[in-house]
């Protein structure tokens, strides 16, 4: 297992003074496993990226717990073993691709002798070659999201959070994404990542948290399809829980 | 720490602010020579006074715009939010992007520095050593100024608002000495007892940056104590050490919302 949690509950102050509070997690657990591609859905202010940002040690819960690789989110010992792909990423606009690369290689402490390499093959793999001098501030939004996955597969993590990768990329691009997430599975290596595409997420996750109103309402295999498409139990299940 | 403070000088080095700052000192070197020319009593003084102020004025609107232009990509771009996913502590975080911003104005005011020094040794045939002192006291205030706005993202996103409680820190520092002293006088004594008060607590409470002033007796040669520049070193190394740690323990547990 990479990690869990447990019991998560999380609350915002509703104005920036006073005491009124609203609560966006209210108890959610679940286990991530070693080797698998877990997905997390839901519809829009329900909790998903309030939940990676507790994973990435950002926010920290009001009550419950969590480890990620047996230890606390956000511990250095924590992140070395993760990678992240924000929503509408933001790299530093004054790098170009290879000296961003760099830069994060060394973070994750990549052999010297296989990052130039490693960085070279990467830039390759997501089809920024001819484009990797070029500062990023002039990159579309396409090819920032694509630098965005070459730093998140960059040196293999062992658990790797994907917040939207597939946004803004073209059809080859959004294959490139897919192909990469196998490879990393294929590499008994983890991915967790969040996706409006059910479609997507239906062709690559092994398991599909799905997520409304600060619960996990539903667990989804994909051997549990049977004859329906994801959409098809997303939208039934969002449904049934308004209902109740 | 030290790959934050590559990554801060690579940044700094492609900054329009560091051109900016290039052009601005170009330009104070043209009109070096225009306000020697006017300069009817003593321009070896006046110059010297107008060489040291042009140093400290580029380097703190160089400090101003770094620290602007950083905190507007890390705060309004979320670029906090993804460094601190990265393997980096938080406290690296903050130190590297201190250093960075403060080696990135030491580098402007050290070139200029040396340009007005030949400048005034090809012009007066005397060169002033003394120049060095007012660049060490410089950048023991760039030190304590560039600490203040890692202090203030502890409690505010917005950069504007920093940037401005920045420059109003400074622009209180610069004149606490001069409003002490004013408080001495005969029309100083009849101001109301709460906003003497006030004062004398904001005296102890703000950055004194008048103690880093030293461009008159410099200029003048008049004779300033070396415990004086010893002092204002101390202080201002003091200082920021320690507002460097507060803002340390005050970020370790900040959430990233």
């Amino acid at each position: 297992m990479i990690g869990y949690l447990r019991d998560i509950e999380k609350s915002f102050p509703i104005k920036d003074i006073g005491k009124r509070r609203q609560r966006v997690l209210k108890g959610i657990s679940f286990e991530i496993k070693k080797g698998e591609v877990l997905g997390l859905v839901g519809l829009n202010g329900q909790g998903k990226s309030t939940t990676i940002k507790i994973m990435l040690g950002l926010l920290r819960p009001d009550r419950g717990d969590v480890k990620i690789q047996g230890h606390k989110p956000g511990e250095i010992d924590t992140l070395r073993h993760i990678a992240y792909l924000p929503e509408n990423p933001w790299f530093f606009d004054n790098l170009n691709a290879k000296e961003f690369l760099y830069f994060i290689a060394n973070l994750r402490q990549i052999d010297k002798e296989r990052l130039k390499q490693e960085v070279e093959e990467m830039i390759k793999r997501v089809g920024l070659s001819g484009n990797e001098k070029k500062v990023i501030r002039k990159y579309s939004k396409g090819m920032v999201q694509r630098l965005g996955l070459a730093q998140a597969f960059l040196g293999d993590a062992d658990f790797i959070i994907l917040d939207e990768p597939l946004s803004g990329l073209d059809p080859e691009g959004r294959k490139m994404a897919k192909d990469l997430i196998k490879g990393h599975k294929k590499k008994q290596k983890t991915v967790f990542f969040t996706s409006h595409i059910l479609e997507d997420i239906e062709q690559m996750a092994d398991r599909v948290l799905i997520m409304n109103r600060g619960r996990i309402i539903k667990e989804v295999h994909r051997a549990d399809l049977y004859n329906k498409t994801l959409e098809q139990v997303f939208i039934e299940t969002i449904e049934h829980d308004r209902n109740n | 720490m030290i790959e934050i403070i590559k990554l801060t000088l690579k940044e700094a080095k492609r900054e329009k602010g560091f051109y900016a700052g290039l052009i601005l000192l170009f330009l104070s070197l043209i009109c070096y020579f225009i306000v020697e020319s006017f300069a009817m009593f003593e321009p070896e003084k006046v110059m010297a006074v107008y060489a040291l102020s042009s140093v400290e004025g580029l380097s703190i609107i160089l400090l101003f715009f770094l620290i602007f232009s950083f905190l507007s990509q890390d705060l309004n771009k979320k670029g906090i939010e993804y460094m601190l996913t990265l393997p980096i502590k938080r406290r690296d975080y903050i130190l590297g992007r201190f250093f960075g911003i403060n080696i990135s104005v030491f580098i402007l005011a050290i070139i200029s520095t040396f340009i007005y020094m030949l400048l005034h040794l090809l012009m007066f045939g005397v060169c002033p050593f003394a120049f060095l002192i007012q660049l060490i006291l410089l950048m023991a205030l760039v030190l304590m100024l560039s600490s203040l706005p890692f202090l203030l993202i502890t409690a505010s996103k917005r950069p504007t608002l920093i940037a401005f409680l920045v420059f109003f820190i400074y622009v209180i520092g610069i004149n606490l000495d001069d409003a002490v002293r004013f408080l001495s006088t005969r029309h100083g004594r009849e101001i109301p007892v709460v906003s003497r008060a006030l004062l004398k607590i904001s005296y102890y409470i703000f950055p004194n940056f008048s103690f880093f002033d030293v461009k008159i007796p410099i200029a003048y040669k008049l004779s300033f104590s070396t415990m004086h520049i010893v002092f204002a070193l101390l202080y201002g190394i003091l200082y920021t050490f320690f507002i460097l740690l507060f803002s340390i323990m005050l970020f370790q547990n900040k959430e990233i919302k």
